[in-house]
């Protein structure tokens, strides 16, 4: 069983993502807050954690910093989601944070052959490697 | 010289005041160009005190311009002109009226008179023989009058070649006359020459010593400015009368240079700006577009894939979702629009005398039910009728759907919405309260005031995502004369109010607001939000444009945006002290607003040596706060001074302050050089005034002055008398020079001010 961890404010997309990637062997967990989501991976350490940049009290790009500052979560494969259309965001989380960066809107499609990618070799990769 | 027609000549004028500047002679001759209008001096003697005259028009037919005045002068008498081009000059050109034209009470008003052109002028040779035999130095005197420092330096030259030359003459014959006779004529001959030689080259050398290292420093000054790096003035003193005037000419030259220089900065900050708030608006829009639209591809996509093997509620939910988020889509389009129109004051307004409470229900009904599905608690508490007031409905309840939808999006499940309305005195006071997550402190101007933020470097995360609901709800409200504020705490819960006056005097319909702002603007700060809030209305009745601030951080960065004619704030800030805020408002940089402290701590006299305009003691009536901001504001538009008065027992400081300050300046006093210079250093000060017996070793203190990095141009200094020595201190240093005795201030500040304008517009442009 692959436990992903979805973490976003938005609870459209927070809905829409468990749905799109539900499959019988994946149990998906969602939350709205950084802190929250940080809460929970201490408590189980997730197989993919799914972020989103802009979120009120804690951003995507503090709670990416911490787990790699931390050394039990510095190889959790991470994807971010950025719908700031600033690539210096993305390019910070991508280079110096090791993690995949899924700008807004995505295509959905996409997005699940990404995770399931990611699950299957259990590190983060880039998008155009799938 | 034969008399011409009055008519003739009235003739000649008009046509010359017709043609404006045209030379019909342009380029043919090599006389005095003068400009019309140009004021030149015009006697009959150059010895008595001249009239001022306005040159109508020049080079006339054949030569001569024509002067307008109201002294009479006849035809054929010589007169002489002198114009002002050349401050410095004492030459007086001679001509001959040639014309005249009689006015009203048998007064010449208009003359025109044969030209002073140079005598080696070829092509006008009856311009020479006209003159008096006085003219055989003109020529002379007119290049030089052109060409003042080279010809001088030339004159010098030769002069000193004549001396040295004599000098040799005088030392040949002396050693003819004095070697004993045994040697040879020719040997004789030769070590005089030798002598001369040896000694002119000595005399050359020193002279060209002094001239050489003014030259140096003139040459790594013109670099420095050709670099473009903004090194102080550091010239050396000229080694001669004349080449003072090329130094003059110079520091004139670079000191205009620094100034186009410094404009083009400012420029390119400007530019770079707007690009700022260019991109940080992409940005914010690009965010707020993105996050519906991946919603929407997301659910439609899976709608489309998996249709079959989705139920018929998760399809319908999909559906549901699509339509809603097409809805906020829409929705910020709308917003868009709405700014756009409220930002170019194109809006109409539909001003009516309404009573809000029906508009108040009206817009409940409609967020009741999107409360119910979410099961929150919505409570209404409203009087059955308000005092009537003069409003745009549709406008109104825009901003209370705005207020309310922002409380239920943020209000988790089980919370409570409450809007109450109430009428207070003379406003009535609507107030949207939720149990959501509150804003911190720091962030409850930028909620209201987006776009005021665009302009710095990184958008704040909070102000990114929040929509453009409530800049719209704070545009409506005070183009309605009210104001909008939030009081709020994080984790409890935010209330936020929006008062609108039913005041008799707001009751003409404004259809243009955006003319009732720009008269000036204020920013207001306090760390609580309901008196700052008051505050700004007051003021904001006054017609005046008000920001508002809840602490130092905020204020110093709206005073950073610049455009602020006052700032009203309370000296104790959440954030910082009173003696910090102090001297973070000194410290803005192009500092022109003026302060008004209010508050209950500090002493008026101090906070005024510290730059403050106008201290009012707390609790303060809005009488006071009006008046003491027309103040302010008065001080401010009189483009007032800074002023440092340098303390000394020569000077009395008491006086001179009160009566700077009367006049709409602001005085600071420094109680020793030292800390001039220090406070010269970090603020932004006009002119210093010091008493020359302050000056020790006068010429070592202005040197420190220029060292310590201060410009000295900004140094007024007050002495009994303006002698020589004061006038040559002047002259070089550039300093200004006021003669003062104690009890005679307003001389002293008269003379100031007439020195001021121009030191305002050289320093703060």
């Amino acid at each position: 069983m692959k436990r992903i961890l979805v973490c976003d404010d938005e609870p459209h997309i927070v809905e829409g993502l468990r749905f799109l990637l539900r499959a019988p062997d994946r149990l998906i967990e969602t939350t709205g807050c950084g802190k929250d989501a940080l809460q929970r991976i201490e408590e189980q350490m997730p197989d993919l954690l799914i972020l989103d940049i802009m979120m009120p009290g804690m951003s995507g790009l503090e709670v990416l910093a911490t787990l790699r500052a931390a050394p039990d979560t510095k190889n959790l494969p991470i994807i971010i989601l950025t719908a700031k259309g600033q690539a210096r965001d993305a390019a910070m989380a991508q280079e110096v944070w090791d993690a995949t960066v899924v700008a807004k809107p995505f295509e959905p499609q996409k997005l699940r052959e990404l995770v399931t990618a990611t699950l299957e070799r259990g590190k983060c990769l880039q998008p155009s490697s799938i | 010289m034969a008399g011409p027609a009055i008519g003739e000549t009235i003739g000649l004028l008009t046509l010359a005041r017709k043609h404006g500047e045209r030379d019909v002679y342009a380029g043919k001759r090599a006389w005095v160009r003068y400009v019309l209008g140009m004021q030149i001096d015009v006697t009959t003697d150059p010895t008595t005190p001249s009239t001022a005259w306005s040159v109508v028009m020049h080079n006339v037919s054949g030569g001569g311009i024509g002067v307008w005045s109201k002294r009479a002068l006849p035809v054929g008498s010589l007169i002489h002109i002198r114009d002002h081009t050349h401050a410095n000059s004492s030459v007086w050109l001679p001509a001959r009226v040639t014309h005249s034209t009689i006015g009203f009470r048998g007064h010449l008003i208009g003359a025109l008179f044969d030209h002073p052109a140079p005598a080696d002028d070829p092509s006008d040779p009856g311009q020479t023989c006209d003159r008096p035999p006085a003219d055989e130095s003109t020529a002379a005197e007119v290049s030089e009058r052109r060409e003042p420092p080279i010809r001088s330096l030339s004159m010098k030259g030769a002069f000193e070649s004549a001396l040295a030359s004599t000098l040799a003459i005088v030392i040949v014959l002396t050693g003819l006359y004095f070697v004993p006779a045994e040697i040879d004529f020719m040997t004789r001959a030769v070590m005089a020459a030798v002598c001369a030689t040896v000694i002119g080259a000595c005399c050359g050398w020193i002279t060209a010593q002094g001239e050489a290292r003014f030259l140096r420093s003139l040459q790594a000054e013109i670099r420095s400015l050709a670099m473009g790096t903004g090194t102080p003035l550091q010239l050396g003193n000229a080694p001669a009368k004349e080449v003072a005037g090329v130094r003059r000419a110079f520091l004139d030259l670079s000191a205009r240079w620094r100034k186009r220089e410094d404009d083009d900065r400012l420029r390119r900050q400007k530019l770079e700006e707007i690009t700022q708030i260019k991109s940080n608006i992409l940005s914010i829009v690009s965010h707020d577009m993105r996050t519906p639209l991946t919603s929407i591809l997301l659910y439609a996509q899976m709608l489309t894939e998996e249709l079959r093997s989705l139920s018929e509620e998760d399809q319908l939910s999909f559906l549901k979702i699509i339509s809603d988020e097409c809805t906020r889509l829409s929705r910020l389009v709308d917003d868009l629009l709405e700014v756009q129109r409220l930002e170019s004051g194109r809006i109409r307004w539909n001003l009516q005398h309404q009573d809000l409470s029906a508009t108040i229900r009206a817009c409940v009904r409609v967020f009741e039910v999107m409360a119910v599905s979410k099961s929150l608690e919505l409570v209404v508490n409203c009087p059955s009728s308000l005092p009537s007031v003069v409003a745009d409905a549709d406008k109104i309840s825009q901003v209370l759907s705005n207020l309310l939808s922002n409380a239920i999006k943020y209000t988790p499940p089980g919370g409570k919405v409450e809007l109450a309305a109430e009428a207070r005195g003379s406003e009535i006071v609507l107030c949207v309260a939720d149990n959501g997550p509150g804003i911190p402190r720091d962030k409850w101007d930028q909620i209201f005031d987006r776009f005021a933020q665009l302009s710095e470097a990184n958008l704040s995360e909070a102000t990114v995502g929040l929509g453009l609901g409530l800049y719209i709800v704070n545009r409506i409200v005070q183009a309605h004369g009210g104001t909008a504020w939030v009081n709020s705490e994080v984790g409890r819960g935010s209330q936020f109010y929006v008062s609108l006056p039913t005041r008799e005097s707001s009751l003409t319909p404004r259809t243009e607001p955006e003319t009732t702002l720009s008269a000036g603007r204020v920013v207001v700060c306090d760390p609580d939000p309901e008196l700052a809030a008051t505050m700004a209305q007051a003021l904001r009745q006054e017609k005046l444009d008000v920001r508002v601030a809840h602490c130092g951080s905020r204020l110093l960065s709206q005073l950073h945006q610049g455009d602020v004619d006052v700032v009203v704030t309370d000296l104790l800030m959440p954030d910082m002290n009173g003696t910090e805020l102090l001297g973070a408002l000194n410290s803005v940089r192009d500092r022109s607003f003026r302060t008004i402290i209010h508050s209950y701590e500090g002493e008026g006299p101090e906070l005024t040596r510290k730059g403050v305009d106008v201290f009012l003691r707390r609790p303060v009536s809005k009488e006071d706060l009006v008046s003491a901001v027309r103040l302010a504001m008065r001080k401010r538009s009189a483009a007032g001074l800074t002023v440092l008065v340098l303390d000394s027992a020569a000077v009395d400081t008491a006086r001179l302050t009160c009566l700077l300050s009367d006049a709409g300046h602001t005085p600071v006093v420094a109680g020793s050089m030292n800390e001039a210079v220090a406070l010269v250093r970090d603020h932004a000060i006009h002119a210093i005034l010091l008493s020359s017996q302050s000056l020790t070793a006068t010429w070592a203190e202005l040197k420190q002055f220029g060292i310590t990095g201060v410009d000295v141009t900004r140094l007024v200094v007050l002495c009994d008398a303006v002698r020589k020595h004061e006038r040559r201190m002047e002259e070089e240093h550039r300093v200004t020079v006021v003669p003062y005795r104690r009890g005679r201030e307003e001389a002293v500040l008269d003379i100031l001010m007439t020195n001021a304008n121009a030191m305002l517009e050289e320093i703060t442009q």
